[in-house]
């Protein structure tokens, strides 16, 4: 059970392990995008893991790196033939980022961390925990940016109608600038704990 | 007529470098953006490895996908393809670098065959397959090799700011992470800037 | 044993073509369905720049695409589908021109424009500011004479592309309809 639920907060794969960056910072000027980024990237991750995990004993170590990428190269490929046929507005908001769900630092890092030394079941519980870990990162990130930049919470207007949005936050610098400033917050937060 | 295609290279090559920087405009290329750039020696010589695997993987990539994968209508396996080019380039120019500047190898270390996962590479071969703007060879190669020069400046420039941050009284909370990503904002917003 | 060269080809091999068969199937089911909804959006689109039933392909090249807008069997006008060099890449615009040569609507088909600046090109508040206006339409900043249109404020490039797409969608009505 562990292993399900470490990827959501002490083993965050974004905000603890600091992996995953580039569509943590790409894909979360809105929430509706982090979310169908997280959970793409958690579906490439559980069937990877398991597949993998499956075939763990087979794969010769020498070219285990080179088999894991075509695994998760197959698996992003079908996810993304899957949402341009049945989810098309947000396969065209993702764009380019969800072909690189194959370089996601964190789906090749569980590959050789966890599922290549790990029966399927646990396997599966990790790759899950650490999936939605990076969608909730992706989603505080998000909301943080959405509602100072646009307003809005998945589209919904919750700031009041007198709110000039600071569009800085959905711009490029604005994703750098509230990811460094939530990282520092954590940070904060575990400084306070230590220090009791 | 050579000088509008003169023009439109020029134009290609500006874009990738300044207005549409790979790391502050597209995010692509950010895990070894924040991991490798704490001294400019070593930003600098991971940026030609990149430019050499981007430029190369851009030409090779363009050619399997014009006269191999469109003609067959492969198109979907273009991710999986791509990756698998990539990969075998990395490990090629790791094995030359081995071999013709070691001191640069082990410098890099772990940070040479995370090249196939870099975001950037893969982004800029896919990105030239989804618009219509890059159509002839040559504007492929430009697109890329500007991709990964814009890569290169923003390494150096980030290396060159984490060089000076050292000795710089920063709170704790800031320090790591957060304070490189609010350099990097700052740095992006510059480069936002240049464009109108 | 286990890394001996035959094994890892083997390995390798095999994964590959279970790959492929995969991905093979999987394409095979979604293909038709993309294609579907890439022409669904379209003639959304087609309806929603300009009032008519019916779109045959009046003329295609690899730069553009015209079609013709019927209504009751009559033609009201033409839809150029053409694409404008924007901040981000190319922008496919889709313009409804009636007979006279006026902007009916235009519509974003895609583009690659900044979140919150450029791709505002794509709210209607934009957009309409084409409606009924003809050929050589202008960007100002401010005080928009009778054919100019407002750029939207820090889009520059994203105004100006959309505008010369429009325009040029325009010269190509006329020469249809002249050349017909």
């Amino acid at each position: 059970m562990n292993n399900l639920t470490k990827g959501f907060f002490k083993e965050n794969p974004v905000l603890v392990l600091l992996l995953g960056m580039c569509p943590s910072l790409a894909t979360t000027t809105s929430v509706t995008n982090a979310i169908g980024m997280g959970l793409s990237a958690t579906a490439v991750l559980i069937c990877s893991n398991v597949v993998i995990s499956l075939l763990r004993k087979l794969i010769p170590s020498k070219v285990r790196i080179a088999a894991y990428i075509v695994i998760i190269a197959t698996f992003v490929t079908i996810v993304e033939m899957l949402l341009k046929a049945f989810l098309p507005d947000l396969a065209e908001s993702l764009g380019v980022f969800i072909p690189l769900i194959v370089v996601n630092c964190i789906i090749l890092a569980r590959a050789e961390a966890f599922a290549s030394k790990n029966n399927v079941f646990q396997s599966f519980l990790d790759g899950a925990g650490m999936g939605l870990g990076f969608t909730i990162a992706l989603c505080i990130i998000a909301t943080f940016r959405e509602v100072l930049g646009a307003g809005t919470w998945m589209g919904f207007q919750v700031m009041p109608a007198s709110y000039e949005p600071a569009l800085l936050f959905i711009l490029p610098a604005g994703g750098f600038l509230s990811l460094g400033i939530i990282l520092g917050v954590i940070n904060l937060i575990k400084g306070g704990r230590k220090n009791g | 007529m050579g000088n509008s295609i003169l023009t439109g290279l020029l134009s290609i090559l500006l874009s990738g470098i300044l207005t549409n920087n790979f790391i502050f405009s597209r995010f692509m290329g950010i895990c070894p953006f924040l991991g490798v750039s704490k001294k400019t020696s070593t930003a600098v010589g991971m940026g030609m490895a990149v430019t050499f695997v981007m430029t190369l993987a851009g030409t090779v990539t363009y050619l399997v996908y014009r006269y191999l994968l469109v003609p067959f209508q492969l198109e979907y396996m273009k991710t999986i393809i791509f990756i698998f080019i990539i990969a075998a380039l990395v490990q090629f120019v790791e094995m030359a670098l081995q071999k013709l500047l070691p001191s640069l190898y082990t410098a890099l270390g772990i940070y040479l065959p995370l090249i196939t996962t870099n975001c950037a590479v893969l982004g800029a071969v896919l990105l030239v397959t989804d618009t219509y703007k890059y159509e002839t060879l040559i504007e492929a190669v430009v697109f890329n090799f500007s991709a990964a020069l814009g890569f290169t400046l923003a390494i150096v420039l980030l290396a060159g700011v984490r060089e000076r941050l050292e000795t710089a009284p920063i709170p704790k909370f800031l320090k790591g992470f957060p304070i490189v990503l609010i350099s990097a904002a700052l740095i992006s917003m510059a480069f936002v800037g240049l464009s109108f | 044993m286990k890394n001996s060269i035959l094994n890892m080809t083997l390995t390798l091999v095999i994964i590959a073509v279970v790959v492929s068969v995969a991905m093979s199937y999987v394409n095979g089911i979604t293909a038709p369905l993309i294609a579907q909804n890439a022409a669904e959006k379209l003639n959304k689109s087609l309806a929603e720049v300009i009032d008519a039933k019916e779109f045959p392909v009046f003329e295609e090249t690899e730069d553009y695409v015209i079609y013709e807008a019927l209504k009751d069997g009559e033609r009201v006008g033409f839809c150029v589908q053409n694409a404008s060099s924007g901040y981000g890449g190319d922008i496919t615009l889709l313009t409804g021109i009636d007979k006279d040569y006026n902007v009916t609507g235009v519509a974003l088909l895609s583009h690659a424009e900044t979140a919150g600046l450029g791709a505002n090109a794509d709210k209607a508040e934009f957009k309409n500011q084409y409606k009924g206006k003809t050929e050589n339409i202008g960007v100002v900043k401010n005080s928009p004479r009778d054919n100019d249109i407002v750029a939207i404020s820090g889009a520059t490039i994203t105004s100006k592309a959309v505008t010369n797409g429009v325009n040029e969608a325009i010269r190509l009505a006329k020469e249809a309809q002249i050349n017909e």
